[in-house]
C-alpha cells in the first residue's frame, strides 16, 4: 500500500524534471508521461479494492484536521482519481510514438497534477490552488496549436476562467469567515441546520466558478472554441480529464457542504438549459470537432441534471446515473477525438473521405454515446428516461426524450456519411489502433453485462452517501 | 455603517468591479489582461480585509506571548501571498498568448477575432 500523496509528489517531481529528461534522450519525456498515469492507476485500483468502508486521511505535515492541508479520501474520489487516469493512460500510450516536444509532457504532467488532487484533496483552499495550476496548465494546452482557431479559443477560455477561478476564491473564503475552517468536513459540520444569507452568496460564487470548467450554460462560450481549434488528443483531455474532475469538485461541494434545495434547482435549470442548446447547436454545425465539442457540453448538462434530480426527489439512482453518464462520457469521448487522428480527411460533417477501422471506430464511439442499446451509454439513459418517469416529472421526460432523438439525428448523420464516404488508406499508428479496440471492446461488453461497472459505481455512490460517516471520521480525530 | 467598514469592503469592491468594467468595455487584449488582473487584486485585498478584528495588532507572538492582546486573523494574509502568485502566472501566460495573437492577427484587438462564430 503506497502513500497517496506520492500521486501528487511524483507528478509534480517529474513535470519540472521534463527539460532534464528530454536533455538525456529525445524519448524519455513521453515514457515518462505513460508511466506516471499507469501508477496512479496502480494506487487507485489497489486502494479502491482494500480500503474500508471508512474515509482515509493522510495528514501533511504533521497537522491533524483542521489544521494543516489534508488528502481525505474515500471510494467516490478513488472512483474519479481511477476514471481521470485510465483516460490520461489511454491518451499517453496512444501518442507514445508520436515526435512531441518535452513541453507538451509538462503540460499534460501538471494537469493531470491538478485533476488528482483536486479529487484527493479535503481542503477547500487546497482545491482552489489545484484547480488554478489545472486551469492555467488547460489554458496553454489550448493554445498549443499555434494556428488561429487555437488562440482564439485559448484566450476566450482565459479570460472567462480567469474570472470564474477568481469567484472561486472569493466563495471559499466567505466561506471561511462564516465557518472559521478551511477543511471541508468541519465546514459541511457546521454547515449543517439554518444557513444566513452569505453562506448562499459564497456557494453562488463558488459554482460560478465551477461552471467554466464543467462547460455548463452562462459560462461555456469558449468550449466549443477550444474543442474545435485544439489538437485532438487536447480535445479529449479537455471531454475526459479536465471537465470530469470539475464535475466532481461540484458534487463535493454541492452536496457536501451546501446540501441545499435552492442550489439542486439552480443545476437542474442550468442543468436543462445547457442540454437543450448544445444539442441544437451541434445539430447545425458543419464542422466535426464542432459539433462533437456541443455533443460534450451537453452529455456535462445531462450529468449535472441527473446529479440534481438526486437532490430534489432523494432517488440515489439518479446520482447512480450521474456517475454512470460520467463514466460512459469520459471514455467514449476519449475513443472519438483520439480516433480523429486516423480521419484527417473528414472534417466536415457531412463530406469526406474515411478508412473503414477509423469509421468502425467512431461508430463504436458515437453509439455509446446516444446511448444505443449492447453499449454501456444505454444503461446510463434509460436510468435517467425511468427516474423521470419514477418521479412523474413527464414533461422533462418528453424534452429529454426528444433531445436523445436530436442526438441520435446527428451522429446517424455523421455515421451513414462515413458508410457512403470514399475509402482512403490511411497509415494507422499502432498503439493508438490496440488502445482503440480495448476501449472499444469494453464498451460492448459493459453494454452486454454491465455488473462490473454497476459494482464499482454503487461502492463510489455508497461512499458518497453517507455523508455522516465522512464528517464524524475527520473531525472525530480532535 | 461607519467610515471603517466602508473603507474596508467598499474599496476592494470598487477595484473587483473596475476590473470586470474594464474586461467587458475595452477591445484591447491587453487592457483586457490588465483588468482581470485589477480584479485579482480586489479580491485580494478584500480576503485581508475579511480577515481583520477591530484593534487587533500583528499575529506574531514575541518572547512573551501577549493572549489577552488582540491579534487578526493570521491565515488570509498567509493564503493571499499563494493567490497573488498564481495571478501573477495567469497574468505571465496571458500575455505570451496576447503576443501569439499579434503574430497571428496583426492586432490585438479582440473584435478582429471572428474566425470562430456560431
Amino acid at each position: 500500500m503506497v502513500n497517496p500523496i506520492l500521486i501528487i509528489a511524483f507528478l509534480l517531481l517529474f513535470a519540472f524534471l521534463m527539460p532534464l529528461l528530454a536533455l538525456l534522450h529525445k524519448r524519455l519525456p513521453s515514457v515518462v508521461a505513460l508511466l506516471l498515469p499507469a501508477f496512479n492507476l496502480y494506487v487507485g485500483v489497489t486502494y479502491f479494492l482494500k480500503m474500508e468502508f471508512i474515509p482515509l486521511i493522510i495528514k501533511t505535515g504533521g497537522f491533524r484536521p483542521p489544521f494543516g492541508i489534508n488528502l481525505a479520501i474515500d471510494h467516490f474520489s478513488l472512483f474519479f482519481l481511477i476514471l481521470v487516469n485510465v483516460v490520461a493512460l489511454f491518451i499517453a500510450f496512444s501518442y507514445l510514438l508520436e515526435e512531441q516536444d518535452y513541453k507538451f509532457h509538462m503540460l499534460f504532467l501538471l494537469n493531470l497534477l491538478g485533476a488528482s488532487g483536486i479529487i484527493l484533496t479535503g481542503d477547500l483552499f487546497n482545491s482552489f490552488v489545484f484547480l488554478e495550476i489545472f486551469a492555467i496548465s488547460a489554458y496553454a494546452l489550448a493554445a498549443s496549436k499555434r494556428e488561429k482557431h487555437a488562440l482564439e479559443g485559448a484566450v476566450k477560455y482565459l479570460v472567462v476562467g480567469s474570472i470564474g477561478s477568481s469567484f472561486y476564491l472569493l466563495g471559499v473564503f466567505l466561506l471561511y469567515k462564516v465557518t472559521g475552517s478551511l477543511n471541508m468536513a468541519f465546514i459541511a459540520s457546521s454547515l449543517q441546520g439554518e444557513k444566513s444569507g452569505i453562506v448562499y452568496l459564497a456557494g453562488m460564487f463558488m459554482l460560478f466558478g465551477l461552471f467554466v470548467e464543467t462547460e455548463l450554460f452562462p459560462l461555456n462560450t469558449w468550449a466549443p472554441d477550444v474543442y474545435q481549434g485544439a489538437y485532438n488528443r487536447i480535445a479529449a483531455q479537455f471531454s475526459s480529464i479536465i471537465s470530469k474532475a470539475a464535475i466532481y469538485l461540484m458534487f463535493r461541494i454541492v452536496f457536501f457542504l451546501f446540501d441545499d434545495p435552492l442550489f439542486y434547482k439552480l443545476l437542474i435549470v442550468m442543468g436543462i438549459i445547457t442540454f437543450v442548446i448544445a444539442e441544437f447547436n451541434a445539430l447545425v454545425q458543419k464542422d466535426l470537432k464542432r459539433m462533437l465539442g456541443y455533443s460534450s457540453i451537453g452529455q456535462m448538462g445531462l450529468a449535472v441534471l441527473a446529479f440534481a434530480l438526486y437532490g430534489i426527489t432523494s432517488h440515489p439512482e439518479a446520482f447512480f446515473t450521474a456517475l454512470l453518464l460520467v463514466v460512459n462520457h469520459a471514455i467514449s469521448k476519449a475513443m472519438i477525438f483520439t480516433n480523429l487522428e486516423n480521419m484527417p480527411e473528414y472534417a466536415q460533417v457531412d463530406t469526406g473521405k474515411a478508412n473503414p477501422f477509423s469509421s468502425l471506430m467512431f461508430t463504436v464511439g458515437a453509439l455509446s454515446v446516444m446511448g444505443f442499446p449492447f453499449t454501456l451509454g444505454f444503461w446510463a439513459k434509460i436510468e435517467v428516461l425511468g427516474i423521470l418517469l419514477r418521479s412523474n416529472i413527464l414533461w422533462l421526460f418528453f424534452l429529454i426524450l426528444i433531445l436523445f432523438m436530436v442526438e441520435a439525428f446527428y451522429y446517424f448523420r455523421v455515421i451513414s456519411n462515413l458508410m457512403r464516404s470514399e475509402v482512403v488508406s490511411v497509415k494507422l499508428n499502432p498503439l493508438l489502433t490496440v488502445s482503440l479496440v480495448v476501449f472499444a471492446l469494453f464498451l460492448l461488453y459493459q453494454g452486454f453485462y454491465p455488473v462490473q461497472t454497476f459494482i464499482w459505481t454503487n461502492k463510489a455512490l455508497n461512499a458518497f452517501l453517507n455523508k455522516a460517516i465522512y464528517i464524524s471520521t475527520i473531525t472525530g480525530g480532535l | 455603517m461607519n467610515i471603517e467598514s466602508l473603507i474596508f469592503y467598499g474599496v476592494p469592491i470598487y477595484l473587483i468591479f473596475m476590473g470586470i468594467l474594464v474586461v467587458l468595455t475595452t477591445k484591447n487584449l491587453f487592457k483586457m489582461l490588465l483588468g482581470l488582473s485589477l480584479m485579482d487584486s480586489g479580491i485580494n485585498v478584500l480576503i485581508v480585509a475579511l480577515g481583520y478584528v477591530k484593534g487587533g495588532t500583528t499575529p506574531i507572538f514575541s518572547e512573551y506571548p501577549k493572549i489577552y492582546e488582540k491579534v487578526v486573523d493570521p491565515v488570509p494574509p498567509a493564503l493571499v501571498l499563494t493567490a497573488i502568485v498564481i495571478g501573477l502566472a495567469f497574468l505571465g501566460l496571458g500575455l505570451s498568448i496576447a503576443i501569439r495573437i499579434k503574430e497571428k492577427y496583426g492586432t490585438v484587438n479582440v473584435e478582429k477575432l471572428k474566425e470562430l462564430k456560431w
